[in-house]
């Protein structure tokens, strides 16, 4: 071969090779890729593994992590459109509820990616508009609540109702997210009326604290009342039945006494005679005369 | 030189192609302006061909949704509330054609500056009709939130789409005090926590002597029963003893009545009771005669 077209081989060969390497792509294990090839985007996404698409600029690939939970948090300082509103602000959110009171909550909303295409080409800034809806959702739900129900029973109602009013919005966007769940970290009152909340709870436990007591002393007096009842009847019982066997005793020894007298009557009657004469008479005075 | 003519044919071919092809992107939107006017527009991904610049000139706009979010501003209700509204507009350029934006608004930044105005007076309106129950209360009745918001984003969207804006939804991300107002609302917050605390410590006391005083009455009736069923055994007790000495007795009545009036004399004859006794008494009998 001519040492001219050995170059030409060995270049061309050289070309084929680097333009084969810039045509590889890797998706990722949790990742999903949209092919864009001069600017259009490929129907479908595409799995983890090797592709093959034209190199830069012709051929793009877009990677989304769409198998990651990603995490907005709620309730952070913000700065608006450059300038910096920080002392205007309150530092964590307040939000008010039906009865006008103002209560700080914070919380975290969980997503993910469910459609990849639908997350990167229908909205510019899907991750702030997830944080908006969430905060419109909150607001609009906790200004039909008392602070009571907020603070107490309505968390997990809120919750659950937020998640799914964000996930019809997002839907009705078309935004490719799926919420997976709406998290308060913390709700309290403003700190200049946190004595006076607490006071409540407080007042609450001590209201528990007096029924308590009041039902120990209920049991307490129906068990000393029970106990008593039991004794005086026991007792009622013993006498009954002593008074009975005496009454029993007494009547054996009166129908002995009788069958005695039956036999030797003369005898028995005159003995018993003298025996109580006996004691009686001491007693008496004794006037003999004629 | 004839280098040099090469080289620069090759640049002018360069330059025709560099800048008569182009790429739409599928989150862009284009349009070709030919000398400064649009002649022409598109959305639709992928390589596209015009006439190389100076000709024509592309640009290129963001077709996706997008969010606005105005500083939040302090409004008047129907009855007189301050309150402040942070609410927020997703919008998007017309994407059936994106020309009268162009003309319009030209960028976002201007596009933002008058979705600003739109939004504050369209909102100050807004709030200006309804009173603060209207958004904030209780009761479900008062709430009319929803439909402000739909009558806002209608309203809103009329006068944005004279300019090329699509409007897709008007949201309140946040309804806030004025920090002037405050105080007081933080004063009225604490004197209604502690009338709740006191009303929950009133009720503690009310319940607990409600239930002691019926312990007490409960206590009370449980002794009285007992010692009534205590008197009913007692009497059983005493009526089975006379059913038994009655039982006995009638067997030997004459006997009894011998044995119960010497009992009867054991009562009655004491110290103070003189017995006259007559010399030949039965009693006696051994003293006066010897036998």
């Amino acid at each position: 071969m001519k040492p001219m077209r050995l170059k030409l081989s060995i270049a061309a060969i050289i070309l084929t090779g680097a333009i084969s390497v810039l045509c590889l792509r890797i998706v990722g294990p949790d990742e999903r890729g949209i092919a864009v090839i001069f600017g259009r985007p490929r129907g479908h996404e595409l799995a983890p593994g090797l592709h093959f698409l034209p190199p830069y600029p012709a051929g793009k690939l877009i990677l989304l992590k769409s198998g990651e939970i990603k995490r907005v948090y709620v309730g952070k300082m913000r700065d608006w459109q450059g300038d910096d509103v920080r002392t205007q602000l309150p530092e964590e959110m307040e939000y008010l509820t039906g009865d006008k009171n103002i209560l700080k909550i914070k919380s975290v909303v969980q997503y993910r990616i469910k459609n990849a295409s639908d997350y990167f080409f229908n909205m510019r800034n899907v991750f702030e508009y997830i944080e908006y809806i969430a905060e419109a959702e909150l607001t609009r739900l906790i200004a039909a609540m008392t602070v009571e129900d907020v603070l107490t029973t309505g968390k997990a109602e809120i919750q659950i109702k937020v998640q799914a009013a964000m996930q019809n919005h997002l839907d009705a966007m078309n935004t490719g997210v799926s919420i997976l769940s709406v998290q308060f970290r913390d709700v309290a009152p403003p700190m200049e009326v946190e004595e006076a909340f607490k006071a409540v709870m407080t007042s609450k436990q001590e209201k528990e604290k007096a029924v308590h007591q009041a039902s120990g002393y209920q049991n307490e007096a129906r068990h000393e009342a029970g106990a008593e009842a039991g004794v005086l009847l026991q007792k009622s019982e013993a006498e009954k039945t002593a008074m009975i066997n005496r009454a029993q005793g007494e009547s054996e020894y009166f129908t002995a006494l009788a069958a005695e007298h039956r036999a030797h009557p003369e005898l028995v009657t005159r003995r018993i005679f003298l025996e109580k004469m006996e004691k009686l008479l001491t007693r008496v005075r004794i006037l003999i005369a004629e | 030189m004839k280098q040099l003519k090469w080289l620069g044919a090759i640049g002018l071919i360069g330059w025709i192609l560099g800048t008569s092809i182009y790429q739409v992107d599928g989150r862009q939107m284009v349009a070709v302006t030919q000398f400064g006017k649009p002649v022409r527009h598109s959305t639709n991904p992928g390589l596209h061909f015009k006439l190389p610049f100076p000709f024509q000139r592309t640009l290129f706009f963001d077709k996706r949704i997008q969010i606005f979010n105005p500083k939040p501003m302090e409004f008047l209700t129907a009855d007189k509330q301050n309150i402040i509204a942070d609410g927020f507009i997703c919008w998007r350029i017309q994407t059936a054609n994106p020309l009268p934006f162009l003309v319009s608004m030209g960028d976002k930044y201007h596009a933002e500056l008058f979705l600003t105005d739109i939004f504050t007076s369209e909102m100050g309106a807004s709030l200006g009709r309804y009173t603060l129950k209207n958004f904030i209360s209780t009761e479900t009745a008062d709430l009319r939130t929803p439909e402000i918001l739909k009558e806002l984003t209608a309203k809103c969207t009329q006068s944005a789409a004279e300019n090329g804006i699509e409007i897709l939804s008007v949201e309140v991300k946040k309804f806030n005090l004025p920090e002037e107002n405050k105080p007081s609302v933080y004063a009225r917050m604490t004197e209604e926590r502690n009338r709740i605390a006191k009303k929950y410590r009133a009720e503690g006391q009310e319940k607990a002597a409600i239930i002691r005083a019926e312990a007490d009455r409960e206590k009370s009736r449980i002794v009285s029963e007992s010692t009534e069923k205590a008197q009913v055994l007692l009497g059983e007790g005493e009526a089975e003893s006379m059913r038994i000495f009655s039982a006995a007795h009638a067997k030997s009545p004459v006997f009894y009545s011998f044995l119960r009036t010497l009992e009867a004399y054991e009562k009655f004859l004491n110290e103070r009771t003189t017995i006259v006794l007559s010399p030949d008494h039965e009693l006696l009998r051994l003293l006066t005669r010897g036998k």
